[in-house]
């Protein structure tokens, strides 16, 4: 029996990244528009993973993770995102640097900003970004936990100018077959699907990208270790209980 | 307002099969959550609309390829993708494998890149154990300007100089053939 392989390979596209792409075309459509997007969901959903592919493939997009410095100093966010346009002489002080991005923003109006783990900074920070996208056209997107839209949704001159929401959603039973057929070559049945779909634990919830995989790289090890050429109902059951033993200590 | 459902299919078929030579009607039905065992007969009656349509091909009995125009695809050259997901993630580290996954380039482009950004100073591979693929980190972040292959770009380069001689040589070869075969048809006829 051929053993099976799995490739680490793949970049899958679930409904989720779906979405988050059909949202960026409507958001080019509007260029010119200013305003906000957003993408929330929970931890492991695979937002800041998509972000990164989408921004990797498509020129005139600057991505931003933000950082705990951040929150005590609005400047040292103004200079991260100076130096990811692609400045040089940044600026040391608030004003001139608020200057340069709105400057080097009417010179590029086709670019497109996501900042990631917004949910963690400051009203502030949302203003600052609320003006710039409102001088320049330019759309920002946010990335963030659930806790993201309560945090925007305190600001109503933000909120307004926000485009739908894309929320972040488990993985389904479907996308864990298409997981499987292309990241191992396995052709899974829903029954098998539903089981590794399950990995609950007490803190996370169906469908979690990172403990489904976890799960199915186990079924792919114990289906080599017992030579059956597939994933069986029995070999899943074992490998969610092995993807999640941490949980339950 | 939901979309409708010839419209769910044509965003399968240009997002997630974008890459895809060839699919089947089983492949969107899963992306639309129709699990094994679920009717298929709605996609089966929507794909001739989009064989008419000139969307979509196919290539034998079950088996289409999508010609869709509008969608740009990838737009950034893979250089370039490399470089910008290698930023983006320049807080953890990365594999060869998420460069392949995310940019679509080959193992060797991969490695190649990555090993070129080592050799700079730019990333520091990490050791992982046994059979584990090595990882990078970013240790000095130079900015968002491309850093490119330069001795690769070199290689390139003379590749292409050395095709193009090639090529010179071969028309002219081809030349004089023709004129010699001329001539001893000229002589033939004689």
């Amino acid at each position: 029996m051929a053993a099976l392989k799995m490739s680490r390979s793949q970049f899958i596209q679930t409904q989720n990244v779906r979405n988050v792409v059909l949202m960026m075309d409507d958001i080019r459509m509007d260029l010119g528009e200013g305003r906000f997007g957003v993408i929330c969901g929970g931890a492991g959903l695979g937002k800041s993973e998509s972000v990164k592919w989408y921004h990797a493939n498509h020129k005139h997009t600057v991505y931003l993770e933000s950082t705990a410095i951040w929150y005590s100093s609005e400047l040292e966010f103004l200079r991260d995102l100076c130096r990811e346009l692609g400045m040089e002489d940044i600026a040391h002080r608030k004003g001139p640097c608020f200057r340069d991005i709105v400057d080097h923003l009417y010179d590029n109006p086709e670019t497109v900003i996501f900042i990631d783990e917004v949910d963690r900074l400051k009203n502030m920070h949302l203003e600052l970004m609320r003006d710039i996208t409102r001088m320049t056209m330019c759309p920002i997107i946010l990335i963030g936990e659930s806790k993201l839209i309560p945090f925007m949704q305190r600001n109503e001159r933000v909120w307004t100018r926000t485009f739908r929401p894309v929320m972040f959603t488990p993985m389904k039973p479907s996308d864990v077959i298409i997981y499987a057929r292309e990241a191992a070559g396995i052709r899974m049945g829903a029954d098998v699907a539903a089981i590794l779909h399950r990995t609950r634990t007490k803190r996370t919830t169906d469908g979690n990208f990172r403990l489904v995989k976890r799960a199915l790289l186990y079924s792919v090890q114990y289906a080599n270790a017992k030579d059956t050429g597939e994933v069986t109902p029995e070999i899943a059951k074992s490998a969610v209980d092995s993807a999640i033993k941490w949980a339950k200590r | 307002m939901a979309k409708k459902f010839a419209q769910q299919i044509r965003d399968i078929m240009r997002i997630d099969l974008k890459d895809w030579d060839e699919f089947t009607c089983e492949d969107i039905a899963l992306r639309m959550d129709l699990l094994p065992g679920k009717p298929r007969k709605p996609i089966y009656r929507a794909m001739p609309d989009f064989i008419k349509r000139g969307e979509v091909v196919r290539i034998r009995t079950g088996v289409f390829s999508y010609r869709g125009k509008g969608y740009s695809g990838r737009s950034a050259d893979k250089t370039r993708c490399m470089y910008r997901l290698i930023r983006a993630n320049r807080r953890s580290a990365i594999t060869v494998n998420d460069l392949i996954a995310n940019c679509g380039v080959s193992k060797v482009t991969a490695q190649e890149y990555l090993c070129m950004l080592a050799n700079r100073g730019v990333m520091r591979r990490i050791k992982t154990p046994s059979n584990q693929p090595y990882k990078y980190r970013m240790i000095q972040d130079p900015g968002p300007n491309l850093l490119r292959n330069e001795a690769n770009a070199e290689k390139l380069k003379r590749l292409r100089e050395a095709k193009a001689l090639a090529e010179a040589a071969l028309s002219s070869v081809r030349e004089s053939l023709d004129r010699a075969v001329a001539a001893v048809a000229a002589i033939e006829e004689e």
